[in-house]
């Protein structure tokens, strides 16, 4: 069976977007946001890479397996980060002692 | 069909069941690629969180400008294998051998790029084990900051050089007609593996180079 290829549009608007959001984090990087500023650069990194997987990727056309396999490369990844910030951030006090 | 192009092997019904087996193997494999780089910002997040200032004083020794130049070759080498392999969806072969070298050109581009960066921190001795010369309250911190850049973005580089050398490999396959509409799956796990180090790279970015910088 033959799969049908992208359509040449969608790469290009998928670029101009990537692009744009790329400048859109160095200006938000130079905007004092406060705390936030520690979460819009990650934010729109996430963005990013959503539409690398989705179009360049194409995980929006890939088969159940293919996206199980996929999703659990980053819930693994989240449970490791959430799992080890939870033990160092409640025993915080006696790290930096 | 290609006379030259590569039969589907015996344990697969046809082609499509071959790509499909493929695929998954590569994004198996990707899951593994995700938690080898996860490890490193698990680690970036732990030690962000407890030094705030530190990991922004030390962030604002990177380059930004060629940071954001190194993101924008890496974006647009996504781009332009993507086009390759649609290329060799429709048929084509020169455009998709043409591809393929730019995305390989553009991967040392960025592996020159960074290398520049390393010269730069080299000269302002941030570069602990080799020439660290930070003083300060921070400095022992700042140290981990530099300690993480440096074993993220190596091991990035690796990745990106591996990636040069197996795109450089599929254009040279390309050339000889081994790939066709029906059958091209090894450039299509070698595009997603280039991906991937893209992804990795999105990630790094904003986490090194961007914080501390309002």
């Amino acid at each position: 069976m033959n799969e049908r290829p992208p359509s040449l549009f969608a790469h290009i608007v998928a670029l101009i977007t990537l692009g744009v959001l790329l400048l859109a984090s160095i200006v938000v990087s130079r905007i004092h946001l406060g705390t936030w500023n520690s979460f819009a650069g990650p934010a729109i990194a996430a963005v990013k890479a959503s539409i690398v997987l989705f179009f360049f990727m194409k995980l929006r056309k890939s088969g159940p397996s293919v996206h199980f396999a996929a999703c659990f490369g980053f819930a693994w990844l989240a449970i490791m980060i959430v799992l080890t910030l939870s033990d160092f951030l409640t025993r915080w006090p006696v790290i930096v002692r | 069909m290609n006379a030259s192009a590569p039969r589907t092997a015996e344990q697969f019904d046809d082609a499509a069941q071959q790509r499909d087996a493929a695929t998954l193997g590569m994004w198996a494999f990707l899951a593994t690629e995700v938690l080898f780089f996860g490890v490193l910002f698990a680690a970036y997040t732990v030690c962000r969180v407890l030094w705030p200032d530190a990991f922004a004083s030390a962030s604002r020794h990177t380059d930004l400008t060629l940071g954001g130049i190194e993101t924008g070759v890496l974006l647009t080498s996504s781009f332009t294998v993507a086009l390759a392999i649609r290329d060799v969806q429709l048929g084509g072969r020169r455009l998709a051998v043409f591809l393929l070298c730019s995305t390989a050109a553009l991967g040392v581009a960025f592996l020159v790029i960074h290398g520049l960066e390393y010269y730069d921190d080299y000269k302002a001795a941030v570069i602990p084990g080799i020439r660290y010369e930070e003083v300060g309250g921070l400095a022992s911190q700042q140290r981990l900051f530099f300690f993480l850049y440096y074993v993220t973005t190596a091991f990035h580089g690796l990745h990106v050089a591996i990636g040069v050398a197996l795109l450089l490999v599929m254009a040279v396959r390309t050339r000889q007609g081994d790939f066709c509409p029906e059958s091209h799956t090894s450039l299509e796990v070698t595009a997603l593996y280039w991906h991937l180090v893209d992804i990795v790279w999105i990630f790094v970015f904003p986490l090194y180079y961007q914080v501390g910088r309002a």
